[in-house]
């Protein structure tokens, strides 16, 4: 981590672009080596949550039976808690920690995701092409991640590039509770934390510049799902 | 037309197929086909034709298990495949296909031209990634659809093109039967004899029979060597095709056949026309199913159900009054 220790609490100059905080550490410095973190957890939940709910969501659908039913039950249950607490909850317990966070975070859309999947693979599964691929000599799970799937994605997708501007703000919120990944690992979160006394004595730079970025990252995430909208619109093959 | 000692390509005995049809109170039974017998064999083309709602599309789906018959059997080259546990399907399936009836929704709207033949290919023979290719271009130009198409999803082809591409993959593994379902039905006027004719090509090349379901009677009578005519999920009448289109026994066929609902009825040169609409296939009465619409019924008709009975060589109609008819000599 190169940080560029210079005068404490030091407001934005020429030398230290975002200011300083208490211990002189330069904020640039130490917010650009938090957006590797934070990106890449955020990325990483969003992967994890999408392919997991698409894979369960639509076995659920394409199957239904038993299986379907065991899977709205567990939605409602998962449903019934406010979200955030829940992650709050479970990593106060797990304790933080990278993969913890991850996964916590990553439960948190899963419902979303799982129902969606569903419903697309629902609608489209006595669809002619679905039963066109039977004939081509796909078994079951051919017809469902050969064809039905792929043509459930976009949804899904957009419904993803969404909830990434969620989860960034999530992890940033955990960061912020002392419940990410570790204490004292460049975060924006916990930056914000630890700069949040700062404010008050006037030095807002402190926290103001990692907050600025959650919302940079939440802003840019949506942009994509914008794009991915338009490109629907226009026709696109997504 | 064609006729060999082997056993048929296809042989339906007995296929019947039930719909419950969950409704306020009791359930009710809809029979979509209803004991339903006949045979293709190879090369031959065999039409069926009927009103919408006969039960066509059911019997196709049946064939191919797409939908589960209630009863009966179905022998695609003398092998059973109603018992068949569904992993076995996969056999049978490269001797049997179908062609849908619109392309539009049976064609994956994500796989390109490529990818929807390299499929079967992939599935059903042991062919190299290099061998496929090959093949894909050669199924390509058999349906008359240029290289460059290649590399092209459904909604970057036409109508015609699309439904090319249908009977391409439907060609990939070399069937001996393929069940058309109103193949034609969704495309423009303008292209319909186009795909008549590829599939007229096809069959002489190939020696492929065809299930041929249609509305087009003219179509029917110039590709198909036989014709079966349904009413009401049951055949009414089958036979030579010439034969059919010339002779109608059954009073359904002559009233379908003839461009105005007026027909001449046997030897009797009597103008008749059916009355009402269609009933519902839902809990269906005894008796002949065209009783209340036809116009020589008898006390008879209405209590017992008339099976097919010969009226010459492999002719056959289920109207017992109207075979009596055709045996009066005319004066
Ligand atoms: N899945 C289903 N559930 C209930 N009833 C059905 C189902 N599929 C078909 N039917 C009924 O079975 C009967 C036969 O339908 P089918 O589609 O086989 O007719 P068709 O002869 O192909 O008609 P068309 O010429 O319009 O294609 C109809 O009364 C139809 O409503
Ligand atoms: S059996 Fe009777 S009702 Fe049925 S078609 Fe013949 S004459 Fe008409
Ligand atoms: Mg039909």
């Amino acid at each position: 981590m190169a940080t560029n220790v210079g005068p404490i609490y030091d407001p934005p100059s020429l030398a230290h672009p975002f200011g300083t905080d208490r211990l002189g550490d330069d904020i640039l410095s130490r917010t650009m080596s938090a957006a590797t973190l934070d990106v890449s957890i955020t990325v990483a939940v969003v992967l994890l949550s999408v392919t997991v709910g698409t894979v369960w969501g639509s076995v659920a659908g394409f199957f239904g039976s038993w299986f379907d039913y065991l899977t709205m039950r567990i939605l409602e249950l998962l449903n019934a808690f406010p979200s955030l607490l829940l992650a709050m909850l479970v990593i106060a317990v797990a304790g933080p920690g990278l993969l913890n966070v991850v996964f916590v975070v990553a439960l948190l859309p899963l419902p979303d995701y799982v129902r969606l999947a569903r419903a697309e693979v629902r609608s489209k599964k006595n669809w002619q092409f679905a039963e066109a691929a039977k004939l081509v000599g796909r078994r079951p799970v051919g017809v469902l991640f050969a064809h039905l799937v792929p043509n459930s994605l976009r949804p899904l997708l957009t419904y993803a590039s969404v909830n990434a501007s969620q989860v960034a703000a999530t992890v940033g919120a955990l960061g912020f509770l002392g419940l990410g990944i570790q204490p004292g690992s460049a975060e924006w979160g916990s930056m914000i934390s630890r700069g949040q006394d700062a404010i008050l004595s006037g030095q807002w730079w402190v926290a103001g510049f990692p907050g600025l970025m959650i919302f940079l990252l939440a802003a840019a995430f949506h942009l994509i799902s914008d794009a991915i909208a338009d490109s629907r619109d226009q026709g696109g093959s997504w | 037309m064609i006729t060999t000692p082997t056993p048929p390509v296809l042989d339906i005995q007995h296929l019947h197929k039930e719909f419950r049809l969950r409704g306020t109170g009791r359930d009710r039974v809809l029979t979509a086909v209803d004991e339903v017998s006949f045979t293709i064999h190879a090369g031959q083309t065999v039409a069926l034709v009927g009103e919408s709602g006969s039960g066509k599309s059911t019997i196709a789906r049946c064939i191919t298990r797409i939908t589960e018959p209630t009863s009966g059997d179905v022998l695609v080259e003398g092998r059973s495949i109603i018992k068949m546990p569904s992993r076995k399907l996969i056999d049978i399936y490269r001797s049997l296909q179908m062609v849908f009836q619109d392309p539009n929704s049976s064609l994956d709207p994500r796989k390109t031209a490529r990818a929807t033949l390299d499929e079967p290919l992939r599935l059903h023979t042991s062919l190299t990634s290099h061998q496929r290719e090959q093949r894909i271009r050669e199924l390509l130009a058999e349906v008359d659809l240029s290289d460059h198409l290649i590399d092209r999803l459904p909604r970057q082809l036409s109508g015609g093109q699309r439904q090319r591409l249908g009977i391409a993959r439907a060609m990939a593994v070399d069937p001996r039967i393929i069940l058309l379902d109103e193949p034609t039905a969704s495309l423009d006027v303008s292209v319909r004899g186009q795909i008549i004719r590829l599939l007229e090509r096809l069959q002489e090349n190939k020696g492929i029979a065809y299930l041929f379901i249609s509305h087009d009677l003219g179509v029917v009578r110039r590709i198909s060597d036989r014709v079966l005519v349904m009413y009401l999920g049951t055949i009414v009448e089958e036979g030579p095709t010439e034969e059919v289109f010339t002779h109608p026994v059954h009073p359904y066929t002559q009233s379908l056949l003839s461009a105005a609902p007026l027909v001449e009825v046997g030897r009797r040169r009597e103008r008749v026309r059916l009355a009402g609409e269609i009933p519902s296939p839902v809990d269906l009465p005894a008796g002949c199913r065209l009783v209340g619409r036809c116009p020589v019924a008898t006390t008879a008709c209405a209590t017992t159900e008339p099976s097919l009975l010969n009226v010459t060589g492999s002719h056959r109609a289920a109207c017992p009054v109207a075979l009596d008819m055709q045996q009066v000599p005319s004066t």
